[in-house]
């Protein structure tokens, strides 16, 4: 017995409207497409598809403005650290962030390097760090899913009423 | 056409300002930097040569070349660099701490050819090739970034590669690895701020040093 069961006894189903907001949060994450370096590779592998990020209704977004979600893939430069910001600040509320693969996770294999910034989180908010050289899509999708797990543990309106 | 010829059409024309090598069957000539810009332009435009594609430019950086062997103590502020002291051109790289070097191909004759050009600290320039090769254009920007040599007549010779304000040139030996400065995302200024590099500088060459025999 299903959905459809519930709906049998009278039309409709009780339920937190936190719990709703959260399913549709969780349920369309849309990506920023935010590659930097090889791990930018991985992450189109993982929306290809072999492993299908659409499934999570997870389709990636062209532009900040349309995207919830920014997966830093790759090394975050001085040069590009910038513009990362400002793509992270076009973005609209509410957004997170995955920081994916040792460069972006803490500055990696240039962590001694003197173009190159020692973790994304310098520059902006993480929520979920994917560890790997580059990580492999099932790391980031178990990444994403950590993610999803974070954003169905919020309360968005209980949380102003109680205030 | 042999290399021999090739070298002595060189030769015939430039002999007193230039100095050629044939080695693993390809030739490699020193230029001196007054007649640099004649002589490229001579490779290209003569009908036995055509020189007519710059495939990549390239800078060295001789300091400390065949002065010390492996000294590892004050590298990250000095430098460091690998040689043996029983090389034969070691005077020669002495008097010029840089070389910036350009590596062509003739499409008509299919042969290779390479250049060299020394600079050093106290002049920098370099006369400009985007005239004659404009793929020179990105390749001579690149070598300004990261050694800093100065190309006279290039149109915009500004950064590449490096940040936007960047200071020094990250590719020669005595720049610090890990750089002058770190950036952070401030909060309360709202923009991403330039702080001096809190890390610890790292001496980064192999604990186990092997002797050199290649030159005995």
């Amino acid at each position: 017995m299903g959905i459809d069961g519930k709906f049998n006894s009278g039309g409709f189903i009780t339920t937190n409207i936190d719990k709703v907001i959260n399913w549709a949060r969780t349920g369309s994450l849309w990506p920023m497409t935010f590659g930097l370096a090889c791990c930018a590779v991985e992450m189109m592998q993982t929306g290809a598809s072999r492993f299908d990020l659409d499934r999570f209704g997870i389709i990636f977004r062209p532009s900040p403005r349309q995207s919830d979600l920014m997966i830093v893939a790759g090394t975050l430069t001085n040069k590009m650290a910038s513009a990362l910001r400002k793509v992270y600040d076009q973005m609209p509320s509410p957004k997170w962030v995955i920081s994916m693969g040792s460069c972006s996770n803490g500055g990696g294999y240039y962590y001694y390097s003197y173009s190159v910034v020692r973790g994304c989180d310098r520059i902006v908010p993480v929520d979920v760090y994917v560890p790997g050289c580059p990580p492999t899509p099932e790391a980031l999708i178990y990444g994403i899913l950590k993610l999803q797990e974070k954003i169905k543990k919020t309360n968005t309106v209980a949380k102003k009423i109680r205030d | 056409m042999k290399l021999d010829e090739i070298k002595n059409i060189i030769d015939d024309k430039f002999s007193d300002k230039i100095k050629i090598f044939l080695d693993v069957n390809e030739i490699n000539i020193d230029v001196e930097k007054s007649i640099f810009y004649d002589f490229c332009k001579f490779l290209k435009n003569n009908s036995n040569l055509k020189l007519d594609f710059l495939s990549d430019i390239s800078g060295v950086d001789y300091l400390d070349y065949g002065k010390s062997y492996w000294e590892t103590v004050d590298s990250t502020s000095k430098g460091f660099s690998r040689a043996h002291k029983s090389d034969l051109l070691y005077f020669l790289y002495m008097k010029n701490r840089f070389c910036v070097s350009y590596h062509f191909l003739s499409y008509q004759f299919n042969f290779r050819l390479r250049l060299r050009v020394f600079v050093d600290l106290s002049d920098m320039r370099v006369d400009s090739v985007v005239s004659l090769w404009p793929t020179a254009n990105w390749h001579e920007r690149e070598l300004y970034d990261f050694f800093g040599v100065i190309f006279v007549g290039h149109p915009n010779l500004i950064r590449i590669l490096t940040d936007y304000g960047f200071e020094g040139h990250p590719l020669r030996k005595d720049f610090p690895l890990t750089g002058e400065y770190e950036i952070r995302y401030d909060e309360n200024k709202e923009k991403i701020v330039r702080e001096a590099s809190q890390i610890k500088r790292v001496i980064n060459t192999p604990k186990i040093i092997r002797k050199d025999f290649r030159y005995r």
